[in-house]
């Protein structure tokens, strides 16, 4: 009953995943309201929003581990209702919760992964050593993920999803809650994966992280998707090249805003927490324009981000845990 | 056309060789730790056995032809089958389950729901029957078996692992916290454990608490058992083993039903 690793591929062309007027439905709760996207081969793809957006739930309904409500969704041209062991073979899937198996060394872990996709023992060997070789965890090949810190794990668990050669890599936050340095690592070694000309797909909140690690990406919020392109794409119409931050204390944020206001600049000022942001109009605006003490105030001139972008999007700042 | 092109795709329809991976995990973690489950397995037992069997036993006196000690050794045997099976396929399970969602990870892969059923269900077979084999030790040290047909009662331990092991992960598949296991264990398996036929013939219960105590799977389980052991043959015994198989596939199918349920949302 094995096939081929391409065998039943509706056409090599056919993209990686589409979706179409997709709705996911948890009782009343609408996770994800009629998206539309299509991912192409090869393509390193980001999902951008907050907590609950609905990436996890679009997440899950293309890893076949959550029934589609209603539209349509085919991977590599094949529906994930009627196919999706066919899928789940050719895809690796990183997962948001930590599901490394704690009774199992690191080896373990691999070979015992291996052998749900009926992988030889000896092919699963080689590439569970390779993979941890290319991920920096060959010497805690015998240890328990227990004894591994918390960016290890997360590299053992893409280890993992590598283990059966996946023409896809699912990645649901690949990097929340990892320091500043094992993030790093994470990224520079799916940087890696990319250049072997894997598709990715991952979710993320990470502004910073979308705009490093996505060729292409959809902003998404409360089920839908705001906008989509290329990051650079995405902040040059969102929010344009340039803008200048003014750190200001809370006290006087009131006054500084109307004499802005009034000072007769062509700039946007938004309000963000301990500084204010001015998005020139016209894209042209000096700091000396502002008309502001600058022994006192912070301003920096910087180039527009996702974040910028993001918040243009939404309105406001981003939501805490719902 | 050969026989492994009819019986492999036979037993991929039936789960069996998907739960063969998740019981290929389980016995990977359970050679990681078994000197430490050893111990139990053997010593309680023999200490049943002992107190029982040759303490109570000399206050007993013989049951038909039988001591006291080997009447109740078969249905120690099965009583140790359906405890381990049962404990593997509740608390192991439901652990396994929620706090380390191995589940979970092997829903990523080509595994199904009902893959892991009849994995888990394998498995607490294989722990019923080697406790079963543990006893048969104890016991035959002490002398109380005699046929070689005691050797039979290894696979029918593991049949009756299979009931009680199915029965458990309907509990299992549809437990909103692992708390819901002791009453299992409580109300259900430990009951069953005394009035099943183990410790005392039924022959002097009421004629309503016999037939009820035949329906439940533990008395034709000790039957079974104690039929081998004593070479007390009869066709009895294929109603029983039927009886444990209905025991197996009903529940087998609505625990995979319901753990379908609760994985894929």
């Amino acid at each position: 009953m094995r096939q081929d690793a391409d065998g039943n591929v509706s056409s090599p062309a056919a993209p990686a995943i589409e979706a179409e007027k997709l709705v996911k439905r948890f009782g009343d709760l609408v996770a994800v309201d009629g998206v539309d996207f299509e991912i192409q081969p090869g393509e390193r793809f980001g999902f951008l929003g907050p907590n609950g957006a609905g990436k996890t739930s679009t997440m899950k309904m293309i890893a076949c581990v959550s029934p589609v409500t209603s539209g349509r969704l085919t991977v590599f041209g094949m529906d994930v209702g009627s196919r999706s062991k066919e899928i789940k073979a050719r895809i690796g899937v990183v997962s948001q919760s930590d599901s490394l198996d704690p009774d199992l060394s690191v080896l373990q872990n691999l070979m015992s992964h291996a052998r749900y996709f009926d992988l030889p023992k000896s092919v699963a060997e080689r590439r569970a050593l390779e993979g941890l070789e290319l991920f920096q965890l060959r010497d805690k090949a015998e240890n328990r993920p227990g004894e591994l810190s918390g960016g290890m794990r997360r590299r053992l668990l893409i280890v993992r999803a590598l283990i059966n050669e996946p023409r896809m890599l699912v990645l649901d936050e690949p990097t929340t809650g990892l320091d500043p340095q094992a993030r790093l690592l994470v990224w520079d070694k799916l940087s890696l994966l990319k250049s072997q000309g894997i598709t990715m797909l991952l979710t993320t909140h990470y502004m910073d992280e979308a705009s490093y690690l996505c060729d292409r990406l959809v902003m998404m919020d409360h089920g839908v998707i705001l906008d989509q392109g290329t990051p650079d794409e995405l902040v040059r119409r969102l929010v344009g090249d340039l803008v200048i931050e003014v750190r200001v204390r809370h006290d006087e944020k009131r006054g500084i805003m109307d004499a802005l206001a009034s000072s007769g600049i062509e700039a946007r000022i938004e309000d963000r927490a301990d500084s204010l942001l001015l998005y020139p109009v016209n894209g042209v605006l000096s700091i000396d324009d502002l008309g502001l003490d600058l022994d006192r105030f912070q301003v920096t001139r910087r180039h527009g981000n996702l974040e910028d972008a993001f918040l243009q999007l939404t309105g406001r700042g981003l939501r805490e845990d719902l | 056309m050969t026989v492994s092109a009819v019986i492999g795709p036979a037993i991929r329809r039936a789960h069996v060789w998907g739960g063969f991976r998740l019981w290929q995990r389980n016995f990977d973690v359970s050679m990681r730790a078994w000197k430490q489950e050893l111990g139990g397995l053997f010593i309680e037992p023999f200490i049943l056995l002992v107190a029982m069997g040759f303490g109570l036993g000399a206050y007993v006196g013989e049951i038909g032809e039988l001591s006291y000690a080997e009447f109740i050794a078969p249905g120690i045997i099965a009583s140790y089958a359906m405890f381990h099976a049962s404990q593997d396929a509740t608390w192991g399970a439901y652990l396994r389950m929620e706090s380390h969602h191995i589940y979970e990870a092997m829903l990523f892969t080509p595994m199904e729901p009902a893959d892991i059923v009849v994995g888990e269900v394998m498995w607490g077979a294989t722990k019923g029957a080697v406790s079963a084999c543990a006893v048969l030790i104890a016991a035959a040290i002490f002398g109380l078996i005699q046929s070689p047909l005691a050797l039979l009662t290894i696979p029918v331990a593991f049949l009756i692992g299979l009931a009680f092991a199915s029965m458990s992960m309907v509990l299992t598949s549809t437990a909103p916290t692992i708390g819901a296991m002791s009453n299992f264990l409580t109300l259900f398996i430990l009951p069953m454990f005394y009035v099943s036929g183990t410790f005392f013939p039924l022959d002097n219960l009421p004629d309503l608490v016999q037939k009820a105590a035949w329906a439940l799977p533990l008395t034709p389980a000790a039957a079974l058992v104690r039929g081998l052991v004593t070479e007390d043959l009869s066709i009895w015994m294929l109603a029983w083993t039927a009886e444990l198989v209905a025991y197996t596939v009903i529940p087998l199918y609505l625990a995979s039903y319901f753990m379908k349920k609760r994985l894929i949302k």
